[in-house]
């Protein structure tokens, strides 16, 4: 008796084992780095959670650092071959990426669709254009923007304008500047207007893009060679950010520069009229977050409206072992749009997310909805970071005085440089 | 005669044993990283595919290399600049605080508190006195000045990053001077004062000539770390603005990790290796004792 009792006690144990073993085996442990934004990782944590509830196999680990210091810590666990599985990736990197083989192509089947099409029509039109490189859809949008302007009402009320009614709104460049003048304070502790200067190529990049596909300038032509010189390119320039330069409405001595809130002077209230997308207002402080407006971007044509769109995306690396599982958490996290959009502030860019409940209730969605139609991603290089750096000097360059051709004439040789080398 | 032989025998074994841990730390760390950037510089390397050999190229092509050049001249303005103020800074308070009596450790204590504070607060707190409606500009209004656009204008954000490095290396350098002043003998001085030698006649032939050693090391020392220097550009002007600001190692650290090009950017470092060695030497021979 105790023989047989011994016997089936070591069996049920060795089955708890072997089990258990098996259990091991079959977990997969996704990690997952994201560019810091504390909204979204309080949404993805939630997500994950809810995920592995599903799938008990599968967790997901979340690492995240600031913006450029993640960009540099991935492309080195990248280069150690010690590759996260899933990443956040800001578009324009894409060519960059795409070139070197580190994305896998999206697995069609874990978002239920069977061809690119299909996958093209979850998404609202071009939002996976940025992220697809020689026919390849690599990544899917974590957040797919465009910019507006926001307006604080409060000021606008003390030169006698009702910043709700459309009909004050600026239309062009032309209009914005005028208003910028009456919003400024003689002594400088407010400016109407103001680019964001001093930060990173990219974030002059999302500025000037629009201006230049209004313009009809083109950064690089046809056959791949610098056009940043062109007479569109200087005129876009010259009329828009170097304008606001010579007439003393702001510039890079009446900015606050803060990589953490490039938007600072709006934010609290030192500046009237900001260049934002829909994921800015959670920086805002509580007095600006009660009186900002959203107003389209101004447009050198009216009629014929361009605006800008980027996407920090989300991707699975090329030496994943798990990208089937990889894939299928994606799915599931960017399909909640309303959430994120309720919790992060991020579009995700799925069809239709501007007609739900959340998006109706948040502020200006109509109008970034619309921007996104207009809109075009920078252009496409796999040496995109040092030609955009090209461009910010350009633009310090003639903040400082030095002749918008001349110093355009520079970033187009810096780039001719660059794409020969 | 055993317990001797043992003895000699123990002492190079444990000498062997402790040197070991360091000599593969340098070898590690130090040594293989030099090397290997010497052999990157000779490739086109992108960080995720294999180097592929191209030679000298990246060398040849330094010459017409605008950003190498401009980095060049950046580096150079910045370690001029620093240097000499710092030096005569160090140097003058080291030996004011020889003469203070009452007090010495604290004031000691007080005058080295930048030094030990971490770099990037104080990169933080000097970039909000120099932005521009920061206090330095308040000070200068008050003054009856214009406000000066320090941090956006490439005429004055050099400047603003060399003001700073003197705030900051001058406490370093104090104390190194301070040791050697301490360490002169009194009697040269007592010497002096009997041969009725003046203050700058003290100066000129007791001071400076047994200060020799300690100024060629801070002199080295300083060249070196202005020629090093990293944190204050990368915090406050990130290069900017038009990369007025943009010096040597800055441009290495934005070429390989935001550009991709470790070749263009070992490249660099190699120059810089090589012109930090043979500054280095030449300096130490200028200031060799030719009594020796």
């Amino acid at each position: 008796m105790l023989k047989i009792r011994s016997a089936i006690c070591s069996g049920v144990l060795s089955a708890a084992a072997l089990i258990a073993a098996a259990s091991t085996a079959f977990a997969v442990e996704l990690t997952f780095w994201h560019h810091t934004y504390p909204p979204a990782r309080t949404f993805i944590e939630k997500k994950a959670a809810e995920f592995t509830a599903q799938h008990p196999d599968i967790t997901i680990r979340l690492h995240d650092d600031p913006h450029g210091d993640y960009e540099v810590k991935l492309l080195s666990a990248i280069a150690a071959g010690n590759a996260p599985d899933i990443v956040n990736v800001l578009d324009y990197l894409f060519p960059q990426y795409g070139k070197r083989g580190i994305l896998a192509e999206v697995d069609l089947s874990a978002f239920g669709v069977k061809s690119a099409a299909a996958l093209e029509a979850l998404y609202q039109p071009k939002a996976l254009s940025g992220l697809t490189i020689d026919g390849k859809i690599l990544g899917v949008p974590e957040e797919f923007n465009t910019l507006a302007l926001f307006i604080n009402k409060a000021h606008f009320k003390e030169i006698g304008l009702d910043a709700t009614d459309p009909a004050t709104w600026p239309k062009s460049w032309n209009d914005l500047f005028s208003l910028a003048s009456k919003l400024q304070k003689p002594d400088n502790s407010r400016v109407g207007f103001n680019w964001v200067w001093n930060l990173d190529p990219y974030w002059y990049a999302q500025q000037y893009w629009p201006i230049l596909t209004q313009y009809g300038c083109e950064v690089v032509d046809a056959s791949g060679k610098a056009a940043i010189n062109s007479d569109a390119c200087v005129k876009a320039f010259s009329e828009t950010w170097k304008v606001l330069i010579d007439k003393k409405l702001g510039g890079p001595e009446l900015a606050t520069v803060n990589p953490v809130n490039a938007l600072q002077d709006f934010s609290e209230g030192r500046q009237s009229m900001a260049i934002a997308g829909i994921w800015a207002p959670p920086l805002y402080s509580d007095a600006v977050k009660a009186e900002y407006v959203v107003a389209p971007l101004p447009q050198f044509d009216p009629a014929n409206p361009k605006t800008l769109l980027n996407s920090y995306a989300l991707a699975v690396t090329a030496g994943s072992k798990h990208k089937k599982e990889a894939f299928q958490f994606l799915s599931f996290l960017t399909t909640d749009s309303d959430g994120y959009l309720a919790t992060t502030g991020y579009v995700t860019g799925r069809t239709g997310w501007a007609d739900t409940k959340v998006a109706k209730e948040t502020r200006g969605s109509a109008i970034f909805a619309e921007g996104q139609k207009h809109g075009s991603f920078v252009w496409r290089s796999p040496t995109w970071s040092e030609e955009g750096t090209a461009i910010k000097n350009a633009i310090e360059q003639f903040a400082q005085g030095v002749p918008v051709k001349q110093a355009l004439d520079q970033a187009a040789a810096d780039i001719n440089s660059i794409r020969q080398r | 005669m055993r317990i001797g032989f043992n003895a000699r025998l123990g002492v190079a074994g444990w000498g062997i044993a402790f040197a070991v841990p360091a000599l593969v730390y340098i070898m590690l760390f130090q040594l293989y990283p030099i090397l290997f950037s010497f052999y990157i510089s000779l490739h086109d390397y992108d960080l995720l595919s294999d180097p592929v050999f191209v030679g000298f190229k990246h060398f040849a092509n330094l010459a017409s290399d605008r950003a190498f050049l401009a980095s060049a001249r950046i580096t150079i303005f910045y370690v001029a600049y620093t240097i000499g103020p710092v030096l005569l800074l160090s140097f003058a308070i080291a030996w004011a605080l020889t003469r203070v009596q009452l007090s010495r450790p604290y004031w000691q204590t007080l005058l080295f508190i930048p030094s030990v504070l971490p770099i990037v607060s104080v990169a933080l707190v000097w970039k909000l006195m120099f932005n521009f409606p920061g206090p330095i500009n308040a000070t200068l209004r008050g003054l009856g000045f214009d406000p000066l656009p320090w941090l956006t204008y490439g005429a004055y954000a050099p400047w603003a990053l060399v003001i700073m490095s003197w705030w900051h290396a001058t406490s370093y350098y104090m104390i190194i001077f301070l040791a050697g002043f301490l360490s002169i003998p009194k009697d040269y001085y007592e010497a002096a004062a009997i041969d009725g030698a003046s203050g700058l006649q003290v100066l000129r032939f007791v001071t400076l000539p047994a200060m020799r050693p300690t100024i060629a090391l801070v002199l080295v020392l300083s060249t070196v770390n202005g020629l090093k220097t990293f944190a204050f550009q990368q915090i406050v002007t990130d290069g900017g603005p038009a990369s007025a600001t943009q010096i040597m190692t800055l441009l290495i650290y934005k070429t390989s990790f935001s550009y991709l090009d470790m070749g263009r950017a070992s490249t660099y470092s190699v120059v810089l290796f090589i012109g930090i060695f043979a500054i280095s030497l030449l300096q130490i021979w200028l200031m060799r004792d030719r009594h020796d």
